[in-house]
């Protein structure tokens, strides 16, 4: 049996011909679009009927979403339609359950600050010195709240001279929290001995431009 | 410094149009597109999620096409029993092509290959214990396993979603029928079919029988 092809369900003529071409669609992709919908729900019913909001999405107004493949064979149609399924998915998560926990939109400030003071210790200070200044009381200390408002800034504007990968690794190292292993996984990069180096390297660069700056550590 | 980079073309939302994530993922965008989205990703927390599940929703890319196994799958069972070969072949799943998009620093990553387990190659086994186990290829997976006598016939064959198979005795029946006790050899093998259509298949194993 030859591979389905895409191209014969978006040049289909003819309703039966159509029918027959999106029945071979579903049973080339169902198992795909079935494993995007357990990876975001986890129960059976709810990843089934997010199987078939996709496919309801997919197939309507004509394929339009479908015929947004560009085949130029640079693209695995595979890698596109996961995508694709995943963010149908999302909407239908949304649409059911209302923002989805994790969601970027939600509250997650009191986590980024974390964030944000761990970058700010290992770049300034290892010894944690800047974390401390920051869990001073901010009425009794005000001087070190200031300088952590400052040394933040500093830091602020090293990151934007880094290079834009350098900014996604401290971002998925620091912001999303993620293992050397996992960054590995989502840079595409070897092993996670490739990630600490690179971040190793990384925060050399930020210690000395914040030098440059005259940030030499958590002290003013 | 940073050098300055164009911004791509994002969507109606605002984040990576699919066509350039599925690109970025497949490591088929150019340097300059992989460029402008890592710069994206670096500001947009949505992005950087879906890039992470991507990763795990999507197998990694190999270096040997599907036109390869494809071959290779083509050749007849008998064709690749009658090979004498000293050692296991080497794996059917295939490694990273590199990727000239990245940096020179990265090394790509190797697929682990889809290998057997159980029983080692020219294991004696008795004809009612025979248990075949092989590595996972990942979730959601149906492995097509098959049994070959010496004679390159198909002994058993069958398909299933376990990483394991339990051949029942009547596959070697022609045991029963043999007046001494001599070990017979018999060949397996496995290949599965991945969710982004690439083949994957495991070295013949040899099995002796008794």
């Amino acid at each position: 049996m030859p591979p389905f092809r895409l191209e014969t369900l978006l040049e289909a003529t003819d309703t039966a011909s159509r029918e027959a071409a999106w029945a071979e669609f579903v049973s080339e992709h169902s198992r795909l679009i079935i494993h995007v919908a357990r990876d975001l729900f986890k129960q059976h019913d709810g990843a089934m009927d997010a199987y078939a909001f996709v496919l309801e999405k997919l197939s309507e107004e004509d394929c339009r979403r479908l015929r947004g493949f560009q085949n130029d064979g640079r693209s695995r149609f595979t890698t596109w339609l996961t995508v694709v399924a995943r963010r149908l998915c999302l909407d239908y998560y949304r649409h059911r359950y209302g923002r989805l926990r994790g969601d970027p939109t939600s509250n997650g400030a009191g986590e980024r600050l974390r964030a944000r003071r761990r970058l700010m210790d290992l770049a300034v200070s290892p010894d944690g010195a800047v974390s401390e200044l920051a869990s001073a009381d901010s009425a009794s200390a005000p001087d070190a709240q200031l300088r952590v408002q400052q040394l933040s800034a500093a830091v602020g504007a090293a990151v934007a001279q880094l290079s834009p990968e350098e900014q996604l690794l401290l971002k998925l190292r620091f912001d999303d929290g993620l293992s050397g292993a996992e960054i590995a996984r989502v840079l595409g990069w070897a092993t996670p001995f490739h990630v600490f180096r690179r971040l190793n390297s990384t925060f050399d660069r930020l210690r000395s431009a914040l030098r440059d700056r005259g940030v030499e550590g958590s002290s003013p | 410094m940073t050098t300055h980079v164009e911004h791509i073309h994002l969507d109606d939302d605002g984040h990576v149009p699919a066509a350039d994530m599925a690109r970025y993922v497949d490591g088929t965008a150019s340097r300059d597109e992989r460029e402008m989205v890592t710069h994206h990703l670096a500001d947009c927390d949505l992005c950087r999620e879906e890039l992470t599940a991507l990763r795990r929703l999507v197998p990694r890319r190999s270096h040997l096409t599907r036109n390869v196994s494809a071959v290779l799958g083509a050749a007849a069972a008998l064709t690749l029993i009658t090979l004498s070969w000293r050692g296991t072949l080497a794996s059917t799943v295939d490694t990273t092509r590199p990727d000239s998009t990245r940096a020179s620093d990265v090394v790509p990553e190797i697929d682990a290959p889809f290998l057997t387990v159980s029983p080692a190659m020219d294991t004696l086994i008795a004809a009612d214990r025979v248990t075949l186990v092989w590595r996972g290829a990942g979730t959601d997976v149906t492995y097509t396993f098959v049994v070959y006598d010496e004679s390159g016939g198909v002994a058993y064959s069958g398909e299933t979603n376990d990483t394991l198979v339990t051949v029942p005795p009547a596959a070697f029946k022609s045991q029963a029928s043999r007046a001494d006790s001599t070990a017979r050899t018999y060949t397996w093998m496995v290949q599965t079919k991945l969710l982004d259509g690439r083949s994957a298949r495991t070295d013949p194993q040899r099995l002796r029988v008794r």
